[in-house]
């Protein structure tokens, strides 16, 4: 990324409720075709940066300061309607639980329709889009037929991640998005996300707990706590020589498997 | 070991949760809505006890007349005026809030009791058993209440007595499928299979571990209740299946005054205030706790 | 000790569990039952636990026919349960204290004057302080509540724990301190685990024994070491396979 701005900059950033500040960052940026991995503990501050990002953590009743530059535009102090406007175009949050993000008494497709027709307009080629998106995900464009209970939890996230592509995402912030999952969904979830970056240039702020998983995926991985990035380095080095001793404790707390003979 | 190993998301410094009574009160403090209709409905509670202090003329209330004074309109002897056996309505409207606020509060409780506890029952142990209890409730259901509590009511013997028990009967399933479905969302919880697992008796895990949950929508649907169970016993004794005369029931006195509503418009009127006072109280204090109370809405952080 | 035949649980036409066969041998022991969500291993839990009717199979306690028990007090002293905590195995209103000693109230376990000690006795096992007992569960950590849930099952001096996913809602460094205080007691209660779980690391920790199901069926069954290294059956190894791993060097 040798370009003049990242796509995504955050800077002198700080999020707090009150008197309380949940998330101070220096500075972290996020390329085009990179995923970033956000690591760290319950209550770290990862899930409420991913929030301020898409514009969302002033509605939680969180007070906003700094700068968050996504492609070139000020995030921060953004008006509400631009802030719309971009999370339906340019940013899409994937979350945990998809269950959560389609309504149970219709179709998918119908859920990702609307959203489509809502920020994109034009009826004809929003199902063209649905369709084109849903196989970049390896689905089936039949399943946008099905009901929410008709998919399974993999399905589900597949779909949610086909809507932010049919809506133009660049960048996906996914919170804990494999952490409901099955291992072997959230293997297959990983690799889709990785086929994303490599073949669209996709950009991923993958916030999660497991380093496990961060370390298959993320090209860089910045380890928070207490609302602070502690280290933040390519993927393999911090897992590798981490810096930190806190870094140095979450690693060792990750559940292995014993013995050397690996698949 | 250390003595609190994983402490650092724990809130260690946090104090004990106050009681459920001590937190009450601290949200009735920052609710004036509740504290101004609590504050009122006591003071009509107030009213009805000591109602043989208040009224000018408590012999008005039980039967004796002065016919020499009938019909006069309100004045400063009269406040309310007096009807047409010369009664002093005031006085009649404070005995009042003896007989309609009473029965809607016995109502009301006997219905609380039957409907928790059919609920409960059915919520929790599911099956058959929720399919019975719930078919009888449905049947009740099924019929208007206020037509249910008519045809009960002219079965009945005549009074304040046959009216409660109308009502109570009408009035139960609804507490009944409130407390099922609470009880039934909370009976699928882990920690209640966890109770099960470690072997509590199920009237314990009932009274326990399912009930406390129910308690803030049963307090929120009780008090508004009650205001409807007002207006239902002063419809019924208005249709003269209720109290009887002589008793200073508003519901009854409106009945009486109707043909003299043009006229004498004091007579019903008063009574008839009364009736939409204690109503609409009940309403906004109903209305106010669930506001406060609803565990449902969004804490603030 | 504790023995499941040819069990079967059925909901309505869904087959959960088909004919599994398990056995707990004695503490200090773990058999780790493996599977992703759907495989039936919270159902075979349940079963074991009288919590839902099986369908088919029986289930015996030292020989005794549990699904026949008339009287399941002794049995629910012997067997006990850990859940995983996501929105609480513990009541809401209730302070951790009084959870526990009603417990013991329960099972007429001890003295009405001994309550408070034995409580704080329990807590004190399971890395707490008495002062705990004064908290509600919103007041505690996750890895808190968890330990209370243990000190709760562990107030009837049981032989066996079933543990459901008992630490998958914890972060990783509270869940490795969890896990601990799971090998200790293990050691110390002479207990008998049976682990379900999908964490193929955390069986690996605790037990000696894994089965591993899917679709209602246990597919392999062996010893620990083998069933995650040396599979035999193609779902374990894709299973283990999905594992993410941290490069070597980390270790």
């Amino acid at each position: 990324m040798s370009t003049a701005e990242p796509l995504l900059a955050i800077r002198d950033l700080r999020v707090s409720f009150g008197e309380r500040t949940q998330v101070e960052l220096a500075e972290l940026t996020l390329g085009a075709g990179e995923i970033l991995g956000l690591a760290g503990e319950s209550g770290a501050g990862k899930s409420l940066t991913g929030l301020a990002v898409l514009g969302l953590a002033r509605r939680a009743g969180a007070t906003v300061t700094g700068s968050i530059r996504l492609a070139g535009e000020e995030l921060v102090g953004a008006p509400e309607r631009r802030l719309r406007l971009l999370r339906g175009s340019t940013m899409a949050l994937i979350p945990q639980s998809p269950a959560g993000a389609f309504n149970p008494v219709l179709p998918v497709g119908t859920t990702v329709l609307r959203a489509l027709r809502l920020h994109r307009g034009a009826g004809a080629t929003a199902r063209e889009r649905a369709e084109s998106a849903m196989r970049r995900v390896w689905l089936d464009p039949e399943h946008l037929a099905r009901y929410p209970h008709q998919l399974s939890g993999g399905q589900l996230q597949r779909v949610a991640i086909a809507l932010g592509l049919a809506l133009g995402a660049q960048l996906l912030i996914a919170d804990e998005p494999t952490s409901a999952l099955d291992v072997t969904v959230q293997a297959e979830i990983c690799k889709l996300l990785a086929e994303l970056r490599d073949k669209e240039e996709m950009s991923v702020l993958f916030v999660s707990h497991d380093l496990a998983v961060l370390a298959g995926l993320c090209d860089r991985i910045a380890v928070m706590r207490a609302g602070r990035v502690i280290e933040a380095r390519p993927a393999g080095e911090l897992v590798a020589d981490p810096r930190e001793d806190y870094t140095r404790e979450l690693l060792a707390a990750v559940p292995r498997l014993g013995g050397a003979t690996h698949a | 070991m250390t003595a609190s190993p994983d402490s650092p998301a724990s809130p260690s410094a946090a104090p004990a949760r106050p009681s459920a009574a001590r937190r009450t009160l601290a949200e009735l403090r920052r609710s004036p809505a509740i504290a101004v209709a609590a504050g009122l409905l006591l003071l009509i509670a107030l009213v009805a006890l000591l109602a043989p202090w208040l009224a000018p003329h408590p012999e008005h209330a039980s039967g004796a007349t002065d016919t020499g004074q009938a019909l006069r309109p309100p004045s400063a002897a009269h406040w309310f005026g007096t009807d047409e056996l010369g009664r002093d309505v005031f006085s009649r409207v404070l005995y009042g809030a003896r007989f309609g606020p009473t029965i809607a509060l016995v109502v009301v409780v006997v219905s609380l009791l039957v409907g928790t506890v059919v609920g409960l029952v059915a919520g929790y142990f599911g099956g058959w058993i929720d399919e019975i209890l719930m078919r009888v409730t449905d049947v009740f259901l099924a019929v208007p209440a206020l037509l249910l509590a008519l045809a009960l009511a002219a079965v009945l013997p005549r009074g304040l007595v046959g009216v409660t028990i109308a009502l109570a009967v009408t009035w139960w399933p609804w507490y009944a499928r409130l407390v099922r479905s609470e009880a039934a969302s909370v009976a699928g919880r882990r920690h209640i299979e966890a109770c099960r697992a470690l072997g509590l008796p199920h009237w314990r895990i009932l009274l326990r571990h399912v009930l406390p949950g129910s308690v803030t929508p049963l307090l929120v649907q009780a008090s508004t209740d009650i205001g409807g169970v007002i207006l239902v016993a002063s419809g019924l004794s208005f249709l003269g299946l209720g109290a009887q005369s002589p008793t200073p029931d508003w519901g009854l006195m409106v009945q009486q005054s109707q043909n003299r509503f043009m006229t004498e418009w004091w007579i019903g009127t008063f009574p008839g205030l009364a009736i939409m006072l204690v109503a609409a109280l009940c309403y906004v204090l109903g209305d106010a706790l669930r506001d406060r109370l609803d565990p449902r809405r969004t804490p603030r952080l | 000790m504790l023995e499941a035949t040819d069990l079967s649980v059925r909901f309505g036409s869904t087959v959960a569990v088909d004919g599994v066969s398990l056995t707990l041998p004695d503490g200090p022991s773990g058999l780790g039952l493996i599977g992703e969500s759907g495989s039936g291993k919270s159902t075979v839990g349940r079963a074991l636990l009288r919590l839902v009717r099986p369908t088919g199979g029986s289930v015996r306690f030292d020989g005794e026919d549990v699904l026949a028990m008339r009287q399941l007090r002794p049995y629910r002293q012997a067997v006990q349960v850990v859940l995983q905590d996501t929105e609480g195995a513990l009541s809401p209103r209730m302070r951790i204290g009084a959870a526990i000693a009603e417990v013991l109230r329960t099972h007429r376990l001890v003295p009405r004057a001994a309550e408070r000690d034995r409580v704080v006795e329990l807590l004190t096992d399971v890395g707490l302080a008495a002062e705990h007992a004064e908290r509600y569960p919103h007041q505690l950590s996750g890895g808190q509540r968890q330990r209370v849930a243990i000190a709760r099952a562990l107030a009837v001096r049981p032989r066996v724990l079933i543990l459901d996913e008992p630490t998958s809602a914890l972060d990783v460094t509270v869940q490795a301190r969890v896990l601990d205080l799971f090998e200790r007691l293990r050691e110390e209660h002479r207990l008998a685990y049976l682990l379900i779980s999908h964490d193929l690391a955390v069986v690996e920790r605790l037990c000696e024994r894994t089965a591993v199901m899917y679709r209602g069926r246990i597919v392999e069954e062996g010893p620990t070491e083998q069933v995650l290294h040396d599979p035999r059956n193609d779902y374990t190894r894709t299973l283990r396979d999905a594992v993410p791993r941290l490069p070597e060097a980390a270790g």
